[in-house]
């Protein structure tokens, strides 16, 4: 049987390219601002938009880890639950960074790819514990979740690329065809896809090994 | 394993083309010049302000003072939630400081009687209402729907007023359909105590001055019902309608007046349209995309997965197909969903949501062919495997999508509690979301299922290497 590749030994390397992308990020926005359209500067959507985006997140939260929580009881599916929630939320809060370090203009169309981003980490999340869930009890803790991570991913493999080549196509007739604005949110779109992905198998492998 | 018959995987494919070849291209006609649609396409999907344009209306302070940034504000909260009320997402509505003005952006493409640009002037106004005495007007002209209308209180009419916005709690519209006539639509006012009150004085039948009498009901200029008083009032409800008044006018005046006047007066400065801006060739950005993407799907199933290449393109196209159907309203007459970018997005997102349902199972029934179960055996086990994962996939979504839609909606539970807070790039995106992944359940599940079933009934399909396994036949 060939060797899986273990996604939790990257961890470390994912979660410190995390941290660069949010404090790069800041910097970014403290020194050249953000390109934010008006009707999202603070005057205007403001407090309340964010106070609205909390709660979002936290019920959202909540309710994914309460239903990990019940579908994966027999496996630790509280824990499940939060970790794939912390998951989707370090892939907003980076998606987000990332919108802003390939100087995209803040707009609805970054909350569109803060939105992918939630999706693909969740869709990852939920594939690496049903792996986990359905794998034999008989190996290794290690040795499942290399697996569950591995087998994932590798279904996932097809899905990462199509999204990303719709993207590269996307960029392409939006080059051509004049729509200049949108040819601002590919690129972020694809690092997104890349990151959210390989961040949450890493995260779901390490944290629940732990 | 259950067997199901050969030519339901033949049934399903062209039931789901024929569908889908209805619900992207549509069925439409010509009498004379105009068009007269029976099933709406995907080109007839109304698209929203980023990709067709919209109007821009810029409302200024009304005196030579100015404004400051909490006066802008409660303003614009206000021009919010009569935006929330009428349940229109896609708008933009903000305030520039430095220069006192008010900016709101409505789509070109509104489900109203008005054009975008009397939409967004009504939208705008102070939206003060009065009740007055008889119907007495200055000026009759012709509205954007192409019916009378009254301007300006004249007379009688001018001087007295019976009732003011200040003693207006709410207001709604309903319609009403007299056996074997039309739909009459009507706005309902409802009154606070103080207004209850003066509004049974008037109208007592004993000795309510205008009991039998004609009132009239005013939003600022424009007389938008001259009622005869026919009974008391005695619950602080006044209904009112007209010949004119139209569903869209009712539930127009009706949103105006139950988000109440502009607390600080302002005048339209200017009104334009505005280009679209993420520029004119959006959907044809699209339509590419969506080719080559069906294209790319399709080759790499195949090659992988050899016939369920097949049955991903069959997924595929029928997940677009509902979700254009959903989003156009099929063939439910009216204006169509207002699709932008964000929805766009969400409805590849779809796509590949149930490209990745069918890969899981193809996947699984490779991998299980690989270790040498035989193709019935493999099958079952990938079906069985993938289900819970598709389900759990789809749950996960469906969360999100209600979470972002009741709470960035115009009619979300939440209006109630912060205002009319809609941001349409989010709310679109989770609602395409939504139906994407209840529709998956069909389309990335249960038809592929009885595809694959029904496929292995036949002998030349039943043979590992038609599913990408080892060539072991």
């Amino acid at each position: 049987m060939t060797k899986s590749f273990d996604f939790a030994k990257l961890f470390k390397l994912v979660a410190l390219a995390a941290v660069a992308i949010v404090v790069i990020g800041v910097l970014l926005l403290l020194i050249l601002g953000g390109d934010t359209f008006l009707a999202y500067r603070d005057g205007n959507l403001g407090f309340v938009f964010y106070l609205k985006a909390f709660i979002t997140v936290l019920l959202a939260c909540g309710l994914i880890t309460l239903y990990f929580g019940v579908r994966f009881r027999k496996k630790h599916g509280l824990k499940a639950g939060l970790i794939t929630s912390l998951s989707a939320c370090v892939s907003a809060l980076t998606s987000f960074f990332i919108c802003v370090i390939f100087r995209a203009p803040l707009c609805g169309y970054a909350f569109s790819v803060i939105l992918l981003a939630i999706c693909i980490s969740l869709m990852c999340s939920v594939v690496h514990f049903d792996f986990l869930n359905s794998s034999s009890r008989k190996k290794s803790k290690d040795t499942e979740e290399q697996s569950a991570s591995a087998r994932g991913f590798r279904r996932l493999l097809l899905f990462l690329f199509v999204i990303l080549v719709i993207l590269f196509v996307a960029f392409i007739a939006a080059l051509l065809l004049d729509a200049t604005l949108l040819t601002f949110y590919c690129f972020p779109a694809c690092v997104t896809v890349i990151f959210s992905s390989v961040f949450t198998f890493s995260a779901c492998g390490k944290l629940f090994k732990n | 394993m259950k067997r199901i018959a050969k030519p339901v995987s033949f049934v399903i494919a062209i039931l789901i083309l024929a569908f889908s070849f209805l619900s992207l291209f549509g069925i439409s006609y010509y009498v004379g010049d105009n068009k007269q649609t029976v099933i709406k396409g995907f080109g007839d999907i109304d698209w929203g302000i980023d990709t067709t344009g919209g109007t821009r209306i810029l409302l200024e302070s009304a005196t030579d003072d100015e404004m400051t940034a909490d006066e802008l504000k409660a303003n614009t909260k206000v021009i919010r939630n009569r935006l929330a009320n009428y349940g229109l997402n896609d708008y933009e509505v903000y305030f520039l400081d430095e220069t006192d003005e008010i900016v709101l952006v409505v789509p070109r493409t509104i489900d109203s009687d008005y054009s975008s640009k009397g939409f967004a002037k009504l939208i705008a106004s102070k939206g003060y209402v009065t009740v007055r005495p008889s119907d007495e007007y200055k000026e009759m002209i012709i509205d954007e729907a192409n019916s009378g209308a009254f301007v300006t209180p004249a007379g009688e009419t001018g001087k007295t007023v019976l009732l003011d916005s200040n003693t207006i709690s709410n207001a709604s519209y309903f319609d009403y359909s007299p056996e074997g006539e039309g739909k009459y639509y009507y706005v309902n006012i409802s009154f606070n105590q103080q207004g209850a009150d003066a509004l049974y004085t008037l109208t007592n039948s004993m000795s309510g001055q205008y009991y039998n009498q004609v009132i009239s009901v005013w939003l600022d200029d424009l007389m938008i019902a001259n009622p005869t008083v026919s009974e008391e009032m005695i619950d602080g409800q006044l209904s009112v309608s007209g010949v004119a008044m139209t569903e869209s006018k009712a539930k127009l005046y009706s949103s105006i007046i139950a988000a109440g006047v502009l607390p600080y007066d302002m005048t339209v400065a200017s009104v334009e349209y505005v280009d679209p801006v993420a520029g004119f060739s959006v959907s044809d950005i699209f339509l590419i995309v969506g080719i080559a993407a069906t294209l790319l799907i399709t080759v790499l199933m195949i090659l992988r997965y050899r016939v369920f290449g097949g049955i991903a393109l069959v997924s595929v196209i029928g997940q677009v197909a509902v979700l254009v159907a959903i989003i156009s309203g099929f063939c439910i007459p009216g204006r169509t969903f207002l699709m932008d970018i964000s929805g766009a997005c969400a409805l590849a997102l779809c796509v590949v949501l149930s490209v990745i349902s069918v890969s899981l199972m193809a996947h699984t029934l490779k991998e299980n062919l690989d270790k040498g179960m035989t193709v019935r055996s493999a099958a079952e086990e990938a079906i069985k495997s993938s289900r819970k994962n598709i389900f759990d996939i789809n749950v996960v979504l469906i969360i999100v999508a209600l979470m972002g839609m009741l709470m960035f909606g115009s009619a979300g539970l939440t209006t109630a509690i912060f205002g009319g807070l809609a941001v349409s790039s989010i709310y679109n995106f989770c609602f395409v979301l939504l139906f994407g992944a209840v529709v998956n359940f069909f389309m990335g599940y249960l038809f592929p299922e009885l595809m694959l079933r029904s496929l292995i009934g036949f002998k030349a399909l039943n043979k590992p290497s038609c599913y990408g396994g080892k060539n072991n036949d």
